[in-house]
This record gives C-alpha cells, structure tokens and sequence, in this order.
C-alpha cells in the first residue's frame, strides 16, 4: 500500500500516513475551503488501510501496535467533524484487535487544544495520551 | 482632495475607539484568508492563549459570515476592538428575514446554555453533522464555548426582504 502524503499549505495541515514506517501524523493548521474534499481521501486511504492491518495481524501473527498523532496549531469547527471521522475509523481497528494510541500534541499554554482533545477522547474512547509541545 | 478630512476624520475615529481591525466589503475564502494571514504576520493579537482563542474565533466569525450571508454580493463588515481588558470581534451581514426566525432560536439557545450543556450540545451536533455529512453548524458553538458564551446578536431590519445580521463576541484577556 502507497504512502499519502499531502503538504502543508497555508490553511490545510500536512499529512502523512505511510505504512511502511508506520508514521501517522496530522500537523500543521486546517481550516480548509472545501473540508470534505480535503479529507475524502485521508478517509478513503485509512478504511484501505485496514486491509493492510488485517494481513499484518493474521500473516505476522503478532499484536500490533500504532500511534496517530495529531500536532495541529489550530482547527476549525469543520474540520473537528472530519477528525472526529479519523478516531472513529481507529477505533473500528481497535475494536478488530489492533493496539491504537492518539498522540495528541498541544501548546502547554493552549488549554483550548487540550480541552478538545479531551472532548474526542470522551467521544471516542481511544486511548489518548496528550503531550505538550516543545 | 475633498475626502483628505473625511479620511482623517475616520482614521482618527478607528484609533480612539481601539479598532486594531476593519473590513468592509465583499467577504469569500480568499479574503478571509488573507485577513487571517496579515493577522498572523503582524502579530495583531498579543502571543499568549489568549491571541490563540482570539485567531480561532476570528476564523469562526469571518466563517460564519461566509455562510450566513444570503447574498454574497452585498457588503459585510469586520471590526476587531483591543482594550486592556478583552477583545471584541464585531461582524456584520445580510441576511433574509426568512431564515431569522430559525436562526434567533439556535442563537438564544446557545446563548443560556452553561459550559457543561455547551459541551453536551456540540457533541450532539458533531455526530449529527457527521450522518448528515455536513459540516456547518459547529461555529457557533466554538465560538460560545471559546469566549466563555460571551457574545450578543441583532438582526436589524433594512426592508421586508432583509436584516443585517450582526455578532458580537467579548474575549476577555487573562
């Protein structure tokens, strides 16, 4: 399976999502013109991936184990609905037996991007662990 | 060069009454975006939370204009007020008075929810926007539960057909 690579622009965050090195990262600012088009294919690429896992799993025999993390600066209202679409499709794969964790970055001064990740936290019940920025 | 005084006048008129932001006019993606990025540039808001909640709210405001604006051709306004205390983002549009009357309900519903039912009922609204595959109605509860549900509304009347929509939102620095 191909990578997904799409880079930062000045309102739409970077996103890789490359299974050969199991790097998951969403960074940057996202405040997209059009939400659904941007993320349609994060979207598509996550539910192919779960083949992937499945072969992994069933193939290599071992529990696997992801992070995704989220390093965004700042998200509109918008795109909180398509984050919301992302945990929910990991959690599909943790339900199907695979070990996700979302990291989950904020600026320590940014109460308002942890309060947010908390709020996704409680609606999805990954496990989520918060770190704050460097 | 009949307007130099006019011009002044008005000039004047921005820095006494703290506007550190003004817009006028036309409002789209690309307008929104280049506010947003002078914004930034400059630094206009201090570097703490607080210029962070103030930008997330500003994205929200201008977005919402975008979407309510029944009518894209007419002007709508901006203005961003600095006082030692708060910030206060003023944002003005057209918009049918047709579609007011729904509009005033979500508004006032909103606006004596405390955080907790805030919270409960962005929730509800996320997983509906999801089922819906719609993404609209998040703003304004992002911008009660940012400015701690500190913001006003006015439709005022302009004829039969219209209204000008105007929000006002209070962000008060730490």
């Amino acid at each position: 399976m191909n990578a997904l690579i799409i880079k930062q622009t000045i309102d739409t965050p970077s996103i890789v999502l490359d299974p050969i090195n199991r790097i998951f990262i969403i960074s940057g600012e996202s405040r997209p013109e059009n939400p659904r088009e941007f993320f349609k294919p994060v979207l598509d690429w996550l539910l192919a991936y779960e083949n992937t896992l499945y072969y992994l799993k069933n193939e290599g025999g071992k529990t696997i184990e992801l992070n995704f993390t989220f390093k965004l600066d700042y998200f509109n209202s918008a795109t909180a609905k398509y984050i919301l679409d992302i945990l929910l499709i990991i959690k599909k794969f943790q339900n199907n037996g695979y070990i996700y964790n979302i990291l989950w970055y904020y600026d320590e001064r940014d109460d308002d991007m942890l309060n947010s990740g908390q709020e996704f936290q409680s609606m999805t019940l990954l496990n989520f662990i918060f770190r704050t920025l460097v | 060069m009949g307007k130099t005084n006019l011009s002044l006048l008005i000039y004047k008129f921005l820095v006494k009454e703290n506007i550190i932001l003004s817009y006028i006019g036309l409002f789209d993606n690309k307008l929104v975006t280049s506010i947003l990025n002078s914004v930034k540039e400059k630094n206009l808001f201090d570097k703490s939370l607080v210029s962070k909640r103030v930008y997330s709210i500003l994205v929200e405001s201008l977005e919402n204009v975008i979407k309510h604006s029944d009518d894209l051709e007419s002007n709508s306004f901006l203005f961003v007020y600095k006082y030692s205390s708060h910030y206060c983002i003023v944002t003005g549009n057209r918009i049918s008075n047709d579609s007011i009357s729904e509009f005033k309900n979500q508004l006032n519903n909103i606006k004596k929810s405390s955080e907790l039912e805030l919270k409960n009922l962005y929730k509800q609204q996320i997983f509906s926007d999801r089922l819906r595959d719609n993404c609209a109605g998040l703003g304004m509860f992002d911008i009660a539960l940012k400015s701690r549900n500190k913001f006003d509304f006015k439709f005022i009347s302009i004829n039969e057909e219209f209204s000008i929509y105007m929000l006002q939102i209070r962000i008060d620095i730490l």
